[in-house]
């Protein structure tokens, strides 16, 4: 007879993980929302989560927090998701919050919106009652949230607390919580890049063409490359060129940096990852260089 | 995949358990170039007279100003 082998992959062990994560909350509380943004993370999450519940189809909506200044791309991959899988979106405009007055753009030639979206993210969780809210967050992209639970409790206003957390013990999960505070779910906590990656391509997802090399017109900035936009404006001295590329991460278009590549493919993305002597933000984000604490005191105010 | 170590410390406190993870880290080559030049720059700024890697665990506010490790997970 042969044997059969019942230990499963690492990345198998994680996507257990990720789905017993969304089965738990789907059981345990009454109005989820999925954070999608369109970046792998967030298309993975959705993946992992519409397999949780297959056949039926997913049992909460997806949230865009859309700082308007996406590239195109992203928005018609993320229009696209959503109808094929049948979930509902729901779209909160950072737009929305700076006509109202609620925030204030930054101005300069280096402005940029990404700090404004807590606001329109918190907006949209009150306004929808939702009481728990996936996100795509990994412990592997920075060291503040390295160390935030799996359920990360937010108050009433939203606000992270990195000095009282829950004790967390293996899979026992703590969704407890009052009217108006709510529970950040991060599923893929435990995940790397690297594992992101090697999912993407078992699994054939698909993925905005962003992340594959293209050519583009990009130029220097702070030692990143940034894609030319209507979003940002070209500073004297910052010379535009063509060039091969991919983007790493995606975020607003003016603190998401792209680096040169030739991975065209997952397969060539996988072993540019593993090879890979940077960290994807380290290499990309422009919105954790503020301080050396940029992402805590972002989470602490209620940041993704 | 290597296999798992998993790893326990214990000591007094300042004897060097976040410091030896730190360095064990370092020395498995398990930390990114710009992660190592961001603790060197932070070492360098507090007034550090070497690289601290007590920094790769301890990367909370709360902990790098009392020199402790609060939770354990690192990068």
């Amino acid at each position: 007879m042969p044997s059969v082998a019942y230990e499963l992959s690492h990345i198998r062990t994680l996507e257990a993980e990720a789905v017993h994560i969304f089965r738990e909350v789907a059981a345990t509380f009454e109005r989820p929302v999925l954070l999608f943004s369109g970046g792998k993370d967030s298309v993975v999450m959705l993946h992992v989560a519409a397999k949780a519940f297959w056949p039926a189809p997913l049992p909460f909506p997806v949230m865009h927090v859309d700082t308007g200044h996406n590239l195109p791309e992203v928005i018609e991959f993320r229009d696209r998701t959503v109808e094929r899988l049948g979930v509902r979106l729901v779209v909160a405009s950072v737009q929305d919050d700076i006509d109202a007055g609620r925030v204030a753009e930054e101005t300069g030639p280096k402005a940029s919106r990404n700090r404004l979206q807590t606001v329109t993210l918190l907006r949209g969780i009150v306004e929808q009652r939702f009481d728990a809210v996936f996100g795509g967050a990994r412990r592997d992209e920075e060291k503040a949230r390295a160390k935030e639970r799996v359920f990360s409790f937010r108050d009433e206003f939203g606000q992270w607390d990195p000095k009282n957390q829950r004790p967390e013990l293996w899979n026992l999960y703590n969704g407890a919580h009052r009217k108006g505070e709510h529970i950040r779910v991060f599923p893929l906590s435990n995940w790397t890049e690297l594992d992101i990656w090697q999912y993407v391509l078992d699994e054939g997802i698909e993925l905005p063409s962003l992340y594959y090399a293209h050519r583009r017109e990009v130029f220097e900035r702070d030692g990143m490359l940034l894609a030319l936009s209507p979003f940002v404006t070209v500073l004297d001295g910052e010379e535009v060129y063509e060039a091969t590329v991919r983007f790493r991460t995606i975020g607003d278009a003016t603190c998401t940096g792209c680096v040169e590549s030739l991975a065209a493919d997952a397969d060539a993305v996988v072993a540019e990852v593993a090879a890979s002597r940077l960290t994807e933000r380290g290499a990309t984000r422009a919105d954790d260089r503020i301080s050396e604490a940029g992402m805590e005191d972002r989470k602490k105010e209620g940041y993704f | 995949m290597p296999e798992l170590l998993r790893l326990a410390t214990a000591g007094s406190v300042d004897d060097g358990k976040s410091t030896l993870i730190g360095r064990l880290l370092y020395d498995s080559k398990s930390i990114f170039a710009d992660q190592l030049e961001a603790v060197e720059r932070t070492s360098r700024e507090r007034g550090d007279e070497y690289t601290n890697l007590a920094l790769l665990t301890d990367g909370l506010r709360a902990e790098r100003e009392q020199g402790i490790t609060i939770d354990v997970a690192y990068r």
